[in-house]
């Protein structure tokens, strides 16, 4: 009896110290991702030390010292926290007076139990995620919609050899059983002889010779010159389709598409500017700095973001810039160009039409290697000039204009109507 | 009969020829290419030739454009008609990020105008990591590949002084990078209003003066 209260009592306490700590824990998980989780994890460096067994290499009552002010210790003159400090590129992290001591016991708890799970999970999920993007990879690549670049072009070309060869064929049999009809019915076969003078071919190239050959000359200058004409229209200043390998891998179908990040995120002057600007690798380095998609190249940093790293000099190592480094700017491929003789301005389509990238560019988002979308002919600007109305709902660029259509009791104008067709707009 | 065969024969062989898809490294004909790879220094490009140089009077030999690139670096020490706001005295050091947070103030007012271009601005640069609603739970944070950022509506960032917003806006802040080169003065103010309203502590709409879109020069 006295044994079984006692066993009984000690499951009590045991559980409800087990509960304890898992409340403990949870609430300290909380406390992690509301306060430090944007400096700190528990196995990788971020901005701050990787936090695993934190509550081995300092006691507690130092560590909620520590968190809830920092510069505190490190002024107090602490060997240790100024070294962490100089060693962290002096980087203060900032006073959690808020937090309670039991927060911050929590807290130490979550990432006590942490340090001693396995980092085996994030593995797991870095090989789904890559076996994501190799299926991805084995997409198709986009369509190139080239006239001669197409499955009913090659059938089409296929059926013309395959008649070709029955022509033959058949014109061969007709000249046997021709032979062979003169043979056996030589004075039926006289008979039907058609006077060779009579056919088409004496009478252009034997009785009329330069009639014949200049004929056929025509014919063959027409089909040449239509062919000439198709090549220049289609072919010559017409970059459509132009891919170009860039000198980094990078896929628009990766940040535009699967991130969705803003296009202007990157070409950030596209409003501002005639120029959709190229990002400079400070840019690229926002998300850089940390992603380095070690989980996918047995943890080594991705070969084609330490391309950016050698560009501006990052030490991915020591997470920090290499001092007086020789940058190397990113040699990108220009894809669309634009003549000297045309001006485009990517803000006046951008800002002031409002118009979407995609509406030129094609959908990016969907491309792992860009691709140029549009012809960027003439033709086509003018197509849409005329078909596209001014955007005038609370367009402040078009007040005046917007205004003086409302007393003609108009209430739309497309851009060739406004002067979009005008050579010198375009050409000057 | 014969002749037709060789007309279509010399078709057929013209269009074999040209069946052929084009590689997609190449850019294809230019019918003018001084028009294309224009001789004026154009965006973008480089000078293929970094050691041609002029001789003054003196007899004195300039290299033009040492470095290669079109644009040239402003002299030290001046700064560019317009651009007097660019000017930001302080340093990237803990003690000037506090004394930007009690000196420096958004010199722009709160008008519909600034906050629905900053509101642009947030949803172009800011929301990959802080997400739409400033909630830290961007697209880049959902999938796991950057920590999150803390919420806006956090007690901390709500008592977060705005001159310690630009300060972070301009030199980047812990994880997040400088936006300095995406965002101009104007704009980073713009969008520490449209933050205000993310987390709650706007100021209310202020009437909007003539010229509010531009900051006031110092």
């Amino acid at each position: 009896m006295r044994i079984k209260r006692l066993a009984l009592s000690l499951t009590l306490i045991l559980s409800s110290f087990g509960f304890i700590k898992a409340q403990d824990v949870a609430a300290g998980e909380k406390v992690f991702k509301a306060n430090c989780i944007a400096c700190h994890a528990i196995n990788d460096k971020v901005v701050g030390p990787a936090l695993k067994d934190v509550e081995k290499r300092r006691d507690e009552a130092w560590l909620i010292k520590w968190i809830k002010n920092s510069q505190e210790v490190i002024s107090s003159g602490d060997a240790y926290a100024v070294e962490l400090f100089n060693k962290y590129n002096k980087a203060p992290m900032p006073p959690f007076a808020s937090l309670s001591d039991g927060d911050i016991k929590s807290l130490l708890a979550y990432v006590k139990k942490e340090s001693e799970t396995p980092a085996a999970a994030p593995t797991a999920s870095a090989s789904s995620t890559a076996s994501g993007t190799t299926s991805a990879t084995q997409a198709p690549a986009a369509p190139q919609d080239s006239f001669y670049n197409n499955y009913t072009f090659m059938a089409l070309l296929l059926m013309a050899v395959i008649l070709l060869v029955v022509v033959i064929v058949l014109n061969r049999i007709k000249g046997i059983v021709e032979n062979l009809y003169k043979t056996k019915f030589p004075e039926e076969a006289a008979a039907n002889e058609v006077d060779p003078r009579t056919t088409i071919s004496y009478k252009l190239f034997k009785k009329h010779p330069v009639v014949g050959v200049l004929s056929v000359l025509t014919i063959v200058m027409v089909v040449l010159a239509g062919y000439g004409f198709n090549y220049g229209n289609t072919e010559v200043g017409v970059q459509k389709g132009y891919a170009p390998t860039q000198p980094i891998a990078y896929s628009h179908e990766l940040h535009a598409g699967k991130y969705q990040i803003n296009c202007q995120y990157c070409h950030s002057t596209a409003s501002k500017s005639k120029q959709a600007s190229i990002p400079g690798a400070n840019t690229c380095m926002n998300c850089h700095m940390h992603v380095t998609a070690k989980d996918k190249y047995n943890g080594q940093v991705s070969p084609e973001i330490q391309k950016i790293y050698t560009a501006i000099g990052w030490d991915a190592e020591k997470r920090e810039y290499i001092p007086n480094y020789e940058k190397k700017p990113i040699k990108w491929i220009r894809i669309h160009n634009l003549p000297d003789h045309v001006y485009f301005n990517h803000s006046q389509h951008v800002k002031v039409g409002k118009i979407e990238c995609q509406k030129c560019h094609g959908e990016i988002q969907t491309m792992k290697v860009v691709a140029q979308n549009a012809t960027l002919q003439m033709g086509w600007c003018i197509d849409c000039h005329r078909q596209t109305n001014i955007d005038l709902q609370g367009n402040k660029y078009y007040e005046k204009l917007h205004a003086e259509l409302k007393k003609e009791g108009r209430s739309d104008i497309t851009v060739a109507k406004n002067g979009g067709m005008e050579c010198s707009k375009c050409h000057y | 009969m014969k002749h037709t065969l060789k007309l279509f024969l010399s078709g057929l062989a013209v269009v074999a020829v040209s069946s052929c898809g084009r590689d997609a490294n190449d850019p294809g004909i230019e019918y003018a290419p001084d028009m294309y790879v224009s001789k004026g220094y154009e965006p973008y490009s480089q000078l293929a030739d970094v050691t041609r140089s002029i001789t003054d009077e003196n007899g004195k030999t300039w290299v033009i454009n040492q470095d290669g690139k079109n644009m040239r670096e402003p002299v030290k020490g001046t700064i560019a008609r317009g651009q007097l706001d660019y000017v930001f005295p302080y340093a990237k050091t803990p003690e000037d990020y506090e004394r930007a947070g009690a000196e420096l103030k958004n010199p722009l007012p709160a008008s519909e105008e600034n906050l629905a271009e900053g509101k642009r601005l947030y949803e172009i640069n800011c929301t990959p990591c802080h997400g739409a609603s400033g909630k830290g739970d961007g697209t880049i944070v959902q999938d796991g590949k950057y920590p999150p950022p803390p919420s806006y509506d956090s007690d901390r960032i709500k008592t977060t002084a705005e001159g310690k917003m630009y300060f972070s806006i301009t030199y980047g802040k812990n994880l997040m990078g400088s936006y300095a080169s995406s965002l101009s003065p104007t704009e980073r103010w713009q969008v520490i209003h449209y933050i205000r309203t993310l987390s709650g502590t706007a100021a209310a709409p202020a009437a909007a003066p003539a010229d509010s879109t531009t900051a006031p020069k110092q």
